[in-house]
């Protein structure tokens, strides 16, 4: 039972994928560029770019005339997405809280409850899980209908109510995609709810389900192998090795599977048939614990065949491998301690792709990282490993900052010493500008007045010309001159003038209405240059804000940065230490533990040599005497 | 303690030498007295084991001529040890015949579950869940230094925005791929009024990540308010994997807030444009 539960385990995690951000068109750019990092792994810098969209955009008067508002919901549900990638478990689900409690459509909440209650899972905050679950009313997105049912199956599960999660996914119809581990889980809800003939016959159509992707062959190879387990556990050899017969032979299940399905076959004394299954496997990567089981099981049933002779042979090279393994068990264990592990980890190239874990063994002093695949595939391990790959991270990012800061200073300190020197000219040439503008405003401003007091009330004498303007002048000292005289040419003269200020009125009088049009499109005329030297005077008043922004106002917050920094940067090299060390005491230990169970082999081995010679030295004997 | 069996086993055998060159003796003794009934004592250890895993049966007998062990060993020396490895719960018998009669007796060999990886590579369960505690323990810290270090991150961010990309002056350059195209894009270069500034070359992670929908920052920079030139050229394969080149001239206005300016991509066969500008 123990090898069935150990099993079991790893599976519900399995069902559990991430869901790509979906939608329509893009329309914000900055959620866009937080989706390209995220899609790179770069979550740090996705989280930090939507961290900052989010917070503008919470801070606006209108919302809904951001670019961002299309997509709110998809990038409050993203950053939980981010924060859970980047192993934030304490952070995540906070944006999503805030989506639950806004005023949102029954789809876009359950969805939110349903994203909610996967990170509570996740976290193995089943309460809060349940409670998230249960707030899910009404319409439910058709695209998480599959995914939500097959979490509260999960949950039930997790929570120890098998028999409601079999209710659960057995009337679930999921996509191709969940179908395995729907069928899978099926099976094993059966058997925690004490139901082990139909777990067996539910694991038996899930390892016989058509599966295309790696993920669906993994799931139908692990269903094989349970249920292969438990047949042979119950005695039932036959079904047991027809189950293990069906896990494909190039899957992560198939060692297993191989060793498993030869010990079927040998419990029920089929030794040569064992040796079929055992002799695919015993060639096999001589790290595998299946395999190095295998190399003492073979000549187990060649002497049961009584070949003793054949059985010394390859206990005796039993022992070779065990010892020559032995040796590179100790030399992984030193190069562990050594540091050589962790300096494999985070060299960037190592971490190319997929398979960088097996390739760290072609790195130079790096230990056999084969003896380390099954603990590195565990989630905790795997969890310990990538924070410290993003403490190494986020220490080559402090470092850079602290450059940055560093060239801030330098650009203010370069900008102080260019402007200072020239701002006080320009000021002063600023401040005659700006008086000459202000002056130049103010003259068109009373004449705009003056004109629009003329509408009302007529002044001809306004609109003059400066020519008609001294001519009106001279009548007027004319008339002075002359005004007290009674002599004929006095009279004649101030006639004269009369005449003239009569003319001049006439032209004032009667141009009067097209020199006002006139004046009013001078003005407007006047319109366009002020404009421009306004447009001329805001972009200096910018441009003169501009550059003491650019080198006053940071002082304070550059230093507070520095230590900040500074703190920061200590605690992560503390942090690295411990992690570091934590990883290589765990590698050591599982290094440990498998050099233990190879000494035990050996030993085994040994045994096996001294005793098949002595039989086949027997039968020899007792073939001779016969 | 496999070591001990073995040694054990050694000394069982010498012992049996021993035994079997007083025995000659006995034997020519006991033609002139009745043939005395023989005894025998078998152990299994251990007696409880997993599946496939090795037990050691020892065994001693007295007057007796021949000893069979069963199941699955046969006949054996007078006084030994042998190993098995039982798949199933066995009980062991061995049968000592000697000229006084027989004797028997019997050694049970119980069998746990078959070995799994897990349960023969595995720390010990203390081991496990002290290191699990620790891991656990740090995580909560690593957390915390995760969320500090975004927020700095916000502010460093801000700050690098005031100091060298101010609002008045900042235009942001994007680039994005038509909704579903598969061309194969390797370069773009850009140039801002026939000033060279960004020339990006994409590897294949970077290209996963637009054709996802993902949305490149490709240039950040300083322009003057106005009018402004934009060259575009884009260098790409197509699915057969010939070259191919696009180039697109474009006008921005930069007015005094930040300016974006998005690029859309398509490949060739796509029947879409192959480069659009669009502003946010």
């Amino acid at each position: 039972m123990r090898a069935t539960r150990q099993l079991i385990g790893l599976a519900l995690a399995l069902g559990l994928v991430t869901y790509p951000v979906t939608g329509g068109d893009l329309r914000d750019l900055y959620f866009g560029e937080a989706l390209y990092h995220a899609y790179q792994g770069q979550y740090f810098d996705a989280l930090q770019r939507l961290d900052t969209e989010l917070a503008q955009y919470h801070v606006l008067d209108e919302p809904q005339l951001d670019t961002l508002h299309y997509h709110i919901n998809e990038a409050e549900f993203s950053v939980g997405d981010f924060e859970l990638d980047y192993r934030m478990h304490q952070r995540a689900g906070r944006a999503i809280k805030a989506v639950l409690e806004g005023a949102v459509d029954d789809a876009v909440r359950n969805e939110a409850a349903f994203r909610l209650a996967r990170i509570h899972f996740q976290k193995g905050q089943l309460d809060d899980a349940l409670q998230a679950l249960a707030r899910i009313k009404g319409t439910v997105p058709e695209e998480i209908k599959g995914d939500l049912e097959f979490l509260r199956a999960n949950v039930y599960m997790a929570t120890g109510q098998p028999g409601e999660a079999v209710k659960l996914l057995a009337q679930l119809k999921s996509d191709e995609r969940l179908a395995g581990f729907v069928a899978y889980n099926l099976g094993i809800a059966l058997l925690q709810d004490g139901r082990p003939q139909e777990a067996i016959e539910q694991l038996d159509k899930a390892g016989q389900l058509p599966a295309s992707d790696p993920a669906g062959l993994a799931i139908r190879d692990k269903s094989n192998l349970v249920l292969g387990t438990m047949l042979f556990e119950s005695g039932d050899f036959d079904r047991a090795r027809q189950s293990l017969d069906r896990v494909h032979l190039e899957g992560p299940f198939s060692n297993q599977a191989l060793l498993r399905a030869g010990w079927a076959e040998a419990s029920a004394k089929q030794y040569d048939r064992a040796l079929v299954r055992w002799n695919i496997l015993v060639d096999r990567e001589p790290t595998d614990a299946a395999v190095q089981e295998v190399i003492l099981a073979v000549p187990h049933a060649y002497a049961s065949l009584n070949l003793h002779g054949r059985a010394a042979l390859l206990y005796g090279r039993a022992l070779e491998i065990f010892s020559n393994q032995i040796v590179r068990v100790d030399a992984s264990i030193r190069s562990v301690r050594e540091g050589q592990f962790l300096n494999a980890l985070i060299r960037e190239e190592s971490r190319e792709d997929e398979t960088w874990v097996i390739r760290l063994r072609n790195l130079p002093d790096a230990p056999e990282t084969y003896y380390l695949m099954e603990l590195m595939a565990s989630h905790d391990f795997q969890t310990a490993l990538h924070n410290y790959l993003d403490l190494e991270d986020l220490r080559s990012r402090f470092i850079a900052w602290k450059t940055s800061l560093d060239a801030f200073d330098d650009i203010i300190r370069l900008r102080g010493q260019n402007y200072e020197p020239l701002l006080p000219q320009v000021d002063a040439q600023f401040r005659e500008l700006d008086s000459r503008i202000r002056l130049q405003l103010e003259q068109r401003k009373h004449l705009a007045e003056r004109l629009q007091a003329m509408l009302t009330a007529p002044r001809p004498d306004y609109l003059a010309t400066a020519e008609e303007q001294t001519a009106g002048e001279r009548i007027a000292r004319i008339e002075n001159q002359f005004g007290n005289f009674n002599d004929p040419e006095s009279l004649a003269l101030r006639r004269r003038a009369a005449h003239l200020r009569g003319a001049l009125t006439w032209r004032l009088e009667t141009e009067y209405n097209d020199r006002l049009t006139a004046a009013y499109v001078h003005l407007n005329e006047l319109k366009a240059p002020l404009d421009a030297l306004n447009q001329r005077y805001d972009a200096f008043v910018r441009m003169r804000q501009a550059a003491t922004h650019s080198y006053v106002g940071y002082d304070v917050q550059i230093t507070r940065l520095r230590e900040r920094l500074d703190e920061a940067l200590q605690r992560v090299d503390v942090l690295i230490a411990r992690q570091g060390h934590m990883i290589e005491t765990v590698a050591i230990n599982q290094l440990e533990a498998r050099r233990e169970r190879l000494t035990a082999q050996q030993t085994e081995a040994r045994f096996g040599v001294a005793d098949s010679y002595d039989r086949a030295t027997r039968a020899q004997s007792d073939a001779g005497g016969h | 303690m496999r070591f001990r069996s073995l040694r054990t086993t050694v000394l069982f055998g010498l012992v049996a030498l021993a035994l079997m060159a007083n025995g000659k003796k006995s034997i020519a003794a006991a033609q002139l007295a009745p043939s005395p009934s023989p005894s025998v004592a078998l152990s299994a250890s251990p007696t409880s084991a997993q599946a496939g895993q090795q037990v050691t049966l020892t065994w001693s007998s007295t007057n007796a001529t021949s000893i069979t062990l069963e199941p699955s060993v046969g006949p054996v020396a007078a006084q030994g040890a042998t190993t098995v490895r039982p798949s199933q719960s066995t009980t062991y018998t061995v049968t000592a015949t000697g000229p006084g009669g027989s004797a028997h007796a019997s050694a049970q060999v119980t069998i746990t579950p078959a070995p799994s990886q897990a349960a023969v590579r595995k720390p010990s369960q203390e081991e496990i869940s002290s290191d699990q505690q620790q891991m656990r323990g740090l995580d909560e810290q690593i957390q915390e230094i995760k969320s500090d270090s975004l927020r700095m991150a916000a502010e460093l961010s801000q700050l690098e925005e005031k100091l060298l990309y101010p609002s008045g002056t900042q235009v942001a350059i994007f680039v994005e791929l038509a909704k579903g195209d598969t061309m194969r894009l390797d370069a773009v270069r850009l140039q801002i009024d026939g000033q060279l500034v960004a020339h990006y070359i994409y590897s294949a992670k970077e290209l996963q990540a637009l054709r996802k929908g993902g949305v490149q920052r490709i240039y950040v920079g300083n322009v003057a308010t106005g009018e402004h030139k934009l060259d575009v050229l884009v260098d790409g394969k197509l699915e057969g994997g010939a070259d191919f080149s696009r180039t697109g001239q474009f006008t921005f206005r930069k007015e005094v807030k930040p300016k974006l300016v998005g690029l859309t991509l398509a490949g060739p066969r796509s029947g879409n444009t192959p480069i659009t500008l669009g502003d946010w």
